[in-house]
């Protein structure tokens, strides 16, 4: 990236209309921006009429253009097999853990997020993640990867030397739980993965300080439903941005008092109290915070149309 | 034998309040997971709170451990090896199998309701259990994975209730799970369970005109949207039981 691009990266909860901001945000910035989603769900894609794709694909909408790709695992291990070749055993592995382990495709996710990142020439990067629920995962692993890189990662591909008794100790029971064999091939894989270890080491490092830099924002969608436990669950995360943004999408706060004890009025007037709550919980965990928001408007069509009157919102 | 009834949705959907509702439809049987909550909304609810089974994810590498090492101390030891913490990480998900595990046993004899985790991390487990069989050929976690397995196989034996709010993003993805669950496990059946669903005011008077469009537009669009989609149950709006 260049020294004068911008991140901004894009939380929230399942169904909250976080792909429409997302979307909104990339349109808003500078002309040539990148919207680089890490959602594993097409969802972003499809509003936009694009199939899901890690190539970048350039996007119209009226005088606005930009591209949008999403992090792939399997182009990452491309990437890594030209430099350093795996065999058939190690590259089944790899396949493997992506299909099956969430915290692995976090992991690779974010080395793809990392390199993208530094790469992209765009003057604005939107980075669209996956629900909150599965994100927290993410924020952790963005925590855990330099740690996991640096210190495990070095002690297990030194199987064949100087192991020390802590880790053959460890190693023995991991074997009670896979078999022998597994863990052969467990350690094998980590080996191939240690050929590549300055690669994600830099990654890692590079992410860390991407993800807290002073370039960078980071913004939470939530609505009057949302519940007050995205708050706090983000507070270790949230409170290390620089900048960050909450947007209360779906606000109802500033439609007119209604009264009645009609069902309608009951909702309309619990999503009042709610919303009220909720800005009050952000702003006594993240007194600095921005806060915005959104009016509710009738959404569902996902047409074009109804995209276009988000955007302008 | 019992039933495990795992309830899933994404965040914010009404999981805790659909798994309270099902548990009193099936007289009553237990519920693990989110104690707190539960608790909070069987109060709310005006509904007796079922006996809860609260999982500490914590133990659960512990509580493998002692099933392997028999000696509790070196279990603490080794559950708290950040190595072997890495090490699982990057070779099974041990702690969703662990999980998985537990709650089939805590359904052997009884009816259980699990307030599970969001749609994703319970796809997660699932696949976990796959990964496990197709990566490891023999030792205690590649056992627990054909227990489970088996487990999933069988009629009537597990049940999936995939907890959606008529939105197009949700619906998209229930579907989605249902398909991919009906992929890993045919026989598992996956039910589609729609909540707050909204219905059009009777009287637009009494109600201020800039909701007009939201009260009139979105009962609308839900119905169409219930017409693209089959549902095991529809819930209403306020509705408790």
């Amino acid at each position: 990236m260049t020294e004068s691009s911008r991140i901004c990266f894009v939380w929230g909860p399942g169904g909250v209309g976080k792909s429409h901001l997302a979307i909104r945000q990339t349109y808003l910035a500078p002309a040539e921006s990148l919207l680089l989603t890490l959602d594993p769900s097409p969802r972003v894609f499809n509003l936009l009429g694009k199939e899901r794709s890690s190539e970048a694909q350039n996007v119209k909408i009226e005088d606005q253009n930009f591209s949008i790709k999403s992090t792939d695992a399997n182009r990452l291990f491309d990437k890594l097999n030209k430099i350093s070749p795996a065999n058939e055993q190690v590259a089944r592995y790899f396949k493997q853990l992506v299909n099956g382990l969430q915290e692995f495709r976090n992991y690779l996710a974010l080395i793809e997020l990392a390199e993208e990142l530094q790469e992209a020439k765009n003057p604005f990067i939107v980075v669209d993640t996956p629900p909150f629920h599965e994100a927290v995962g993410l924020h952790r692993s963005i925590f855990t990867l330099k740690d996991f890189f640096e210190k495990s990662l070095v002690q297990l591909a030194f199987k064949s030397g100087i192991l020390n008794l802590g880790v053959k100790k460890v190693i023995d029971i991991t074997k009670s739980f896979l078999g022998k064999t597994a863990v052969e091939q467990a350690l094998n894989f980590l080996e191939w993965l240690h050929s590549h270890l300055e690669r994600f080491q830099t990654a890692a490092r590079t992410l860390e300080s991407l993800t807290f830099g002073d370039q960078t924002e980071h913004l939470m969608v939530l609505t009057p439903e949302s519940s007050l436990n995205y708050i706090t669950q983000g507070k270790s995360f949230f409170e290390k941005s620089k900048k960050l943004r909450f947007l209360i999408n779906r606000s109802v706060l500033s439609l007119p008092a209604i009264s009645g004890n009609s069902s309608f009025a009951r909702e309309m007037n619990q999503l009042k109290e709610s919303e009220t709550k909720l800005i009050s919980k952000i702003q006594e965990v993240f007194p600095k915070a921005i806060i915005e928001s959104i009016p509710l408007m009738v959404m569902g069509e996902d047409s074009q149309e109804e995209l276009l009157k988000f955007i302008h919102s | 034998m019992g039933s495990l009834h795992l309830v899933t949705g994404k965040g914010g959907v009404g999981k805790t309040r659909f798994s309270l509702l099902l548990s009193s439809q099936l007289g009553g049987c237990p519920i693990a997971e989110k104690a707190d909550q539960i608790r909070n909304e069987a109060q709310k609810m005006n509904l007796p709170c079922p006996e809860i089974f609260k999982i500490e994810s914590k133990d659960l590498l512990e509580d493998f451990l002692i099933s392997v090492l028999k000696v509790k101390k070196i279990a603490q030891f080794a559950s708290q090896s950040k190595l072997l913490q890495n090490l699982v990480q990057v070779a099974p998900n041990l702690d969703e199998i662990a999980l998985f595990k537990k709650w089939i046993s805590l359904s052997a004899n009884q009816d259980l309701v699990v307030d599970a985790p969001s749609t994703g991390n319970l796809l997660g487990i699932f696949d976990a259990i796959k990964t496990a069989e197709k990566m490891f050929e023999g030792g205690l976690l590649r056992q627990a994975a054909d227990d489970i397995d088996q487990a999933l196989n069988l009629p009537n034996r597990v049940f999936v209730y995939a907890v959606s709010l008529p939105e197009n993003s949700a619906l998209e993805e229930m579907t989605q799970i249902k398909q991919h669950l009906h992929q890993l496990y045919p026989n598992l059946e996956c039910r589609l369970v729609l909540n707050r669903l909204h219905e059009c005011p009777e009287d637009l008077s009494s109600i201020p005109e800039a909701y007009h469009d939201i009260a009139t537009k979105r009962p609308e669009l839900e119905k169409k949207r219930i017409e693209a989609f089959s549902f095991w149950r529809v819930i209403q709006e306020g509705e408790t039981k």
